[in-house]
């Protein structure tokens, strides 16, 4: 049977994607964002979708954590077809989406409170996350006294709590400046290899990508398109530090390249 | 030395020192006063028209050192916090359903858009037939007033509330419902509150209008009693009463915001 073979793949897979098509329907015509898109993304892998703005990326993202619906095509998360949200898919958005009248550590507790989960428990688990982000000292300080990089880090902590399958980022870093955006970076990578979560991090940032990511998907736009799947995990970096430059400008080269196209 | 100065207080939106600020309003103020004074200094207008400042102020005193006046200012504040009660226990939740679920929009917000263009005062006689002219009568005017306006800028200000904010409860695993108390009702508050403060404003407008044409008590009643005597002393203390009130409870909305909402501004 082929659907059992189908299945059988599926099962292995974090997120697998396939033959996915997206159309928009307004008054007058329909535009077709996505098409026929087939990704799959294994457990504890890190994958970056990178492509220029309007090439569905973000739309992709949104299919993925149910909060949009495709046209055609299947998507699956181990396995499961993806119907609506679900807390098993935690998401971090490019704008500043934390609670604003909850302190810090409250955002954190939001889904850790709707799961009924004990006082006591809670408590462990914002203060393990708080100090995984390095904001123990701003626990009870309101979203808005923060800066950009630091609510980032608290969406990161409040996603990571919940205790996701999978991370859905969708261009997280889009906002910061370029200092602040390395160290989210660095952060990001250190986390993802002790927390071994799976992935998928939208960007339009190529060298982002490659830095962060083990596999890279570049995406065409209008409509949006496959263009290439790359492995991007070839020890370019050791820590954050480039030391095979050449290998490096080849990567970044070649996707500018799939772009311009 | 003059135009760095001006250079500093004319800035578009940008802030001047507080001790500007209050300059400028205590000065209107004084101005708006002299102007006054010279007036009826000179005569420029009947006393009988436009009472000096210093009479307005004694025939103040006067009035609020009897009971009754008190009486006045008493059952004008019950009846503007009824209605205003009413149409908020009632408006608010109506607001927010039609702000967050289209279909209730469709039956709610049509038809308070359509209600709201037909003018208070108009239901007037109505009201009269309806509940006489005893408290009820003068609670609902000021509940047609506020009410319908009420829903729809309720409504407006839970469309307001950043979709992302829904979509991150969501994917933090939030259903509709806890989504809707949790997330929307709590992200709406300020914005709420202010609506609130506008529609509390408009609520002594209904009030004095409702007291104009039919009461025997309250403070639209007392104008109303001492225009027939040509009391205009009375008419003005009548009239900044009423003002000072407003501003009263305006004020008293905006510490309660500081204090209820501190979390509030400094968004994006």
């Amino acid at each position: 049977m082929p659907i059992e073979a189908e299945s059988r793949t599926e099962e292995g897979r974090a997120i697998d994607v396939s033959h996915l098509t997206k159309i928009y329907h307004t008054t007058k015509k329909e535009i077709k964002a996505i098409d026929d898109v087939s990704i799959h993304v294994d457990p504890h892998e890190f994958v970056s979708i990178v492509g220029p703005s309007g090439c569905g990326k973000s739309t992709l993202l949104k299919i993925l954590a149910g909060l949009d619906e495709l046209t055609e095509g299947k998507a699956t998360i181990f396995g499961k077809v993806i119907e609506g949200p679900g807390a098993d898919r935690g998401m971090v958005f490019q704008g500043y989406t934390l609670f604003p009248w909850l302190t810090v550590r409250k955002n954190i507790e939001f889904g850790l409170r709707l799961k009924k989960m004990s006082a006591k428990q809670k408590k462990e688990t914002s203060d393990y996350f708080l100090k995984m982000v390095d904001l123990e000292r701003f626990a009870n300080a309101y979203p808005k006294e923060l800066s950009g990089g630091m609510k980032q880090r608290v969406a990161i902590a409040r996603a990571l709590a919940n205790n996701p399958k999978v991370l859905l980022m969708d261009e997280p870093f889009g906002a910061l400046d370029a200092q602040t955006r390395s160290d989210m970076q660095q952060l990001l990578l250190e986390i993802w290899k002790r927390e071994k979560t799976t992935i998928v991090f939208i960007t339009h940032d190529i060298e982002e990508a490659i830095f962060l990511s083990q596999r890279i998907y570049v995406m065409h736009s209008h409509p949006g398109r496959l263009a290439e799947e790359m492995n991007a995990d070839l020890g370019l970096f050791e820590g954050s530090e480039l030391v095979r430059p050449n290998e490096f400008l080849q990567m970044k080269d070649h996707i500018v390249s799939l772009l311009k196209k | 030395m003059k135009s760095p100065t001006r250079s500093k207080l004319f800035k578009i939106r940008e802030d001047i020192p507080k001790k500007w600020y209050w300059t400028g309003t205590i000065a209107t103020f004084v101005v708006v006063l002299i102007i006054w004074e010279l007036m009826s200094i000179f005569q420029v207008v009947q006393d009988t028209f436009l009472p000096s400042p210093g009479f307005v102020f004694t025939t103040f005193i006067q009035l609020i050192s009897t009971g009754s006046y008190w009486g006045d200012i008493g059952i004008s504040i019950y009846r503007v916090f009824m209605g205003f009660l009413l149409a908020a226990i009632i408006g608010v939740p109506l607001g927010i359903l039609a702000g967050t679920f289209k279909i209730s929009d469709s039956i709610i917000i049509p038809l308070s858009e359509f209600i709201r263009y037909m003018p208070a005062p108009a239901f007037i006689p109505l009201v009269m037939v309806w509940a006489g002219i005893g408290e009820t009568a003068k609670i609902l005017i000021i509940f047609i007033g506020s009410f319908f306006q009420l829903i729809i800028m309720v409504a407006d200000d839970t469309r307001a509330v950043n979709k992302d904010l829904i979509y991150a409860a969501y994917t933090l695993g939030a259903k509709r419902w806890n989504t809707l108390i949790k997330v929307i009702v709590p992200a709406l508050m300020p914005r709420l509150f202010a609506t609130l403060r506008l529609i509390m404003g408009w609520a002594w407008t209904y009030l004095v209008v409702a007291e104009l044409v039919a009461a025997d008590s309250g403070l639209g009643y007392s104008i109303l009693k001492a225009q027939r005597f040509m009391n205009t002393n009375i008419i003005f203390v009548g009239i900044l009463v009423i003002g000072l009130l407003g501003l009263i409870i305006d004020r008293l909305f905006v510490v309660l915001g500081r204090v209820l909402f501190p979390w509030s501004g400094g968004e994006r």
